[in-house]
């Protein structure tokens, strides 16, 4: 009987302290910056390597890019098939450009699978979204670019 | 009791397990030629970080004498490893103490395998093998620790690794079938727990292991026709109309 | 029906040979006592054997585990575990996937010790091209691995509460492994999924004051582990539940390839962090916990002390922290020279090694996952044989499986 009541007193220690879960849709949980969410993507970094869609495991990276007068390459499309994206995080990891990226959504309930195929429209704007959310985390665009477009050629 | 297996360990010669320690340690148990090419490794390449290395144990760090000139090469691809040439004539010994138990033509390779020995043995003999090796004083490979196969296109390789819980050896024990019909003897009567990794090939390999005392599929259901661990097999579900959208998915 | 696919008779028990075992067994049931409340005497019963199906979606099952059970009266006469609901076929999808690309794949395995599957796979592969990793990668690798342990172990006696009744346990455990998976989220970005050890090191260096965190984490862990002491141990219902029951030896441990806590808790000192030394743990300081007796109860009181033991061993990692790189001088794309490999680490529950053939390509020609859970989860109907059904709960819980490694 006394291990029992010795729990007892545990649990009843218990009463007084704080309460530990989060009211979820109305306080979101605080994700620190390397969480890894639904993509994001910035079309202007983009070098068309095709990098991330080689390493990705689950192969559900597909895009595709044109060349311009400049023979500088740019993104057309850019679609990341969400129904078997694993968040890996491997594409982020090779991009040369920091192009593609992770944000802090992981709501992914849909109503059908086909909302779960991102185009870069989409993903674009989850990088705005993460912009406004967090301007301290993001490096502003015109700077990555100033670097990169001197060293990034072909 | 750890402790005790530890120091037995150390006055045995190198097991598979003192092979992945590091070039130190066969220097100072292993058989001469190990050790001549252990030490010259030492010298020429981690004499200086030796004493760190010894204590670290690295594995990478350890299983690295690549300049080990010394050593005379058995196989023809250098470099000779200190520690492949001290698994083979592991396998040799174990070899040579268990031919006295079993009928002749039992075995049909001695080798390594990365740094453990490695035997390969006649199927008709496999589980007599893992019988014998059980027994076997000073042995004692009493532990199935993996037990799997491969497929190599031309035929089937099944591949069990067995340790001794007392000595601390870990030996590679093989036997190889052909593809059509593959049939291997169940060596659950001496290891039990190979039980569900017979019937787990037995599913993804189509391997039929005779005296098994219930083969039958165990990850795919009953019905499933092939066997997707092999080379050859091709998903049913790419080549086929399967509705994909349907209640079935 | 897309688990159990139309038409599909997973029964055996209903073959010939179960029911000719069922015959045989049947003299067993006259053994029985006769009810104390002077019900009709036993012979009287129709003592009729029962087919019981416990799970695929039963929540004790922790998973997809369907046992078939049969039983007579009270007595469980032969019970067949069928796997296979979680199969996704790992083995086979690595044999398309470079070496870096398995590694999402692994945390999807025993996916309550990620960090363990990672680690196993990339020492695998270490090992296998011979690759040093940076002094604070291996510091950094240890430190989430026992952090992992915990978590996994919480989780354990969490669950293994909640099955036998008790629900506090299981709000506190997940209270306590939250703090671990804040953590790992700070330096990984994930909270179960971590894909964070890389081959040759891992993927991020612990980011400002992480380490600090893990610092203040270990005292209070160690409070935490004496409540559980307080509020589980000694609880005389708890005892009564675990006490005796699921009783095996180190013979049969050992025939049966049991490793980890399960093996530990027959009396044998077996732990692969010190019977095949990896990565660095001979340079840590802390005991193997054994169990006398090989019951249930051994079984979650060694979670328990082994629990104690990572803390011991983080608290040594923290204070050995090198500075340094994390990840070391990698080929950009991994080629494993032909050969077979196998290399054993001590997951949270056993032995969990990744067998590895290589032709000397990105991708491995087959790559094979010794599963801790598959393993030991043999033992199960040699375990339930002539218990009561309300022991199956009790004792299934205590081997501890997850179906995502079982399964593969
Ligand atoms: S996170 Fe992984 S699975 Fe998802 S798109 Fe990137 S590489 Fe592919
Ligand atoms: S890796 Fe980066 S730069 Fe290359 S195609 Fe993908 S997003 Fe564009």
């Amino acid at each position: 009987m006394l291990g029992f009541l010795k729990g007892l007193s545990v649990t009843m220690g218990q009463l007084p302290k704080k309460k530990v879960t989060l009211q979820y849709p109305e306080v979101m949980p605080e994700l620190p910056d390397r969480f890894r969410g639904v993509h994001r993507f910035i079309p202007d970094l983009c070098i068309v390597c095709n990098q991330c869609a080689r390493i990705c495991p689950t192969d559900c990276i597909t895009l595709s890019g044109t060349r311009d007068e400049n023979r500088k390459m740019h993104i057309d499309t850019f679609d990341i098939n969400f129904e078997i994206c694993i968040l890996c995080d491997l594409c982020v990891e090779v991009c040369p450009t920091d192009a593609i990226l992770m944000s802090d959504t992981f709501e992914l309930a849909v109503e059908s699978r086909d909302h779960l195929k991102l185009d870069m429209q989409w993903l674009t704007e989850s990088e705005e979204e993460y912009e406004e959310k967090y301007p301290d985390r993001v490096p502003s665009l015109d700077a990555v670019l100033g670097e990169d477009g001197a060293e990034v050629t072909e | 009791m750890t402790e005790d297996r530890t120091q037995k360990t150390e006055s045995s010669p190198p097991s598979s397990e003192a092979a992945v320690m590091p070039p130190a340690a066969p220097g100072m148990t292993g058989p001469p030629d190990a050790a001549s090419a252990a030490s010259t490794a030492g010298s020429t390449a981690s004499a200086d970080a030796a004493p760190e290395k010894a204590s670290s144990a690295k594995t990478s760090a350890a299983t690295s004498p690549s300049p080990a000139k010394a050593a005379p090469p058995k196989k023809a691809p250098p470099p000779p490893n200190p520690w492949v040439e001290a698994a083979k004539a592991k396998a040799e010994e174990l070899a040579q103490a268990l031919a006295s138990q079993l009928p002749n033509g039992w075995l049909e390779e001695v080798g390594a395998v990365h740094h453990q020995p490695m035997l390969r043995v006649r199927k008709q003999h496999f589980p007599a093998v893992f019988r014998a090796a059980h027994a076997l004083p000073s042995w004692e490979l009493d532990y199935l620790v993996c037990y799997t196969a491969t497929d190599y296109k031309e035929h089937l390789e099944v591949v069990a690794y067995v340790e001794s819980t007392k000595f601390g050896h870990m030996v590679c024990i093989k036997t190889r079938t052909e593809r059509e019909a593959a049939s291997v003897p169940s060596i659950v009567s001496v290891h039990p727990g190979a039980n569900w990794e017979e019937r787990e090939m037995f599913d993804l390999f189509g391997i039929e292991f005779t005296g098994h005392p219930d083969l039958r599929r165990i990850m795919m259901w009953d019905e499933y026709v092939g066997h997707p661990l092999r080379k050859d097999f091709v998903d049913p579900s790419l080549t086929e109309e399967v509705n994909r959208d349907g209640a079935d998915s | 029906m897309a688990l159990i696919p139309n038409g599909t008779d997973r029964e055996p028990m209903r073959s010939e040979k179960g029911s000719a075992a069922a015959q045989n067994s049947a003299p067993a049931a006259q053994g029985h006592a006769p009810m104390p409340y002077g019900g009709p005497a036993v012979d009287d019963i129709r003592m009729e054997e029962m087919l019981l199906n416990v799970g695929p979606q039963h929540p004790s099952t922790h998973g997809v585990l369907r046992l078939l059970v049969r039983a007579r009266g009270e007595t469980i006469v032969e019970a067949d575990p069928v796997i296979g609901y979680l199969h996704r076929g790992t083995e086979k999808l690595a044999e398309n996937l470079q070496y870096t690309q398995i590694i999402p794949y692994t945390d999807r395995l025993d996916y309550l010790a990620s960090m363990i599957n990672n680690y196993a796979l990339c020492h695998t592969v270490e090992t296998a091209i011979d690759l040093e990793v940076p002094e604070r990668a291996e510091h950094l690798r240890v430190l989430v691995m026992e952090m992992q342990r915990i978590a996994s172990h919480l989780l354990f006696i969490g669950a293994y509460l909640l099955d036998l009744g008790a629900m506090s346990p299981f709000l506190y455990a997940f209270q306590e492994r939250e703090r671990i998976v804040q953590l790992f989220n700070r330096i990984c970005g994930a909270r179960l999924t971590y894909n964070y050890m890389r081959i040759g090191g891992v993927k991020y260096d612990a980011p400002e004051g992480w380490l600090d965190d893990v610092r203040d984490f270990v005292p209070w862990m160690k409070g935490k582990l004496e409540m559980y002491d307080r509020l589980i141990t000694g609880n005389e219902i708890f005892l009564n539940r675990v006490r005796g029951i699921g009783v095996f030896d180190t013979k049969t441990a050992l025939a049966y390839g049991i490793s980890g806590v399960n093996l530990r808790s027959t009396g044998m000192r077996w732990d692969l962090r010190r019977n095949r030394p990896y990565s660095i743990y001979d340079r840590f300081e802390f005991d193997i916990p054994v169990g006398q007796h090989g019951d249930c109860f051994d079984r979650y009181y060694l979670h328990l002390l082994e629990m104690e033991q990572s803390l011991r061993i983080i608290e040594q990692v923290l204070a050995q922290m090198p500075d340094g790189p994390v990840l070391g001088k990698v080929p950009k794309i991994i080629r494993v020279p032909a050969g077979e490999y196998y290399c054993g680490v001590e997951g949270a529950r056993g032995e969990l090694g990744f067998y590895i053939v290589a032709d000397g390509k990105d991708k491995p020609y087959r790559l094979k996952i010794r599963k801790p859970s598959f393993v030991n989860l043999q033992l199960l109907p040699e375990l339930l044989r002539g218990q009561s059904l309300s022991n199956l709960i009790a004792i299934l819980g205590a081997v501890d499986i997850v179906l995502g490694e079982v399964d593969a």
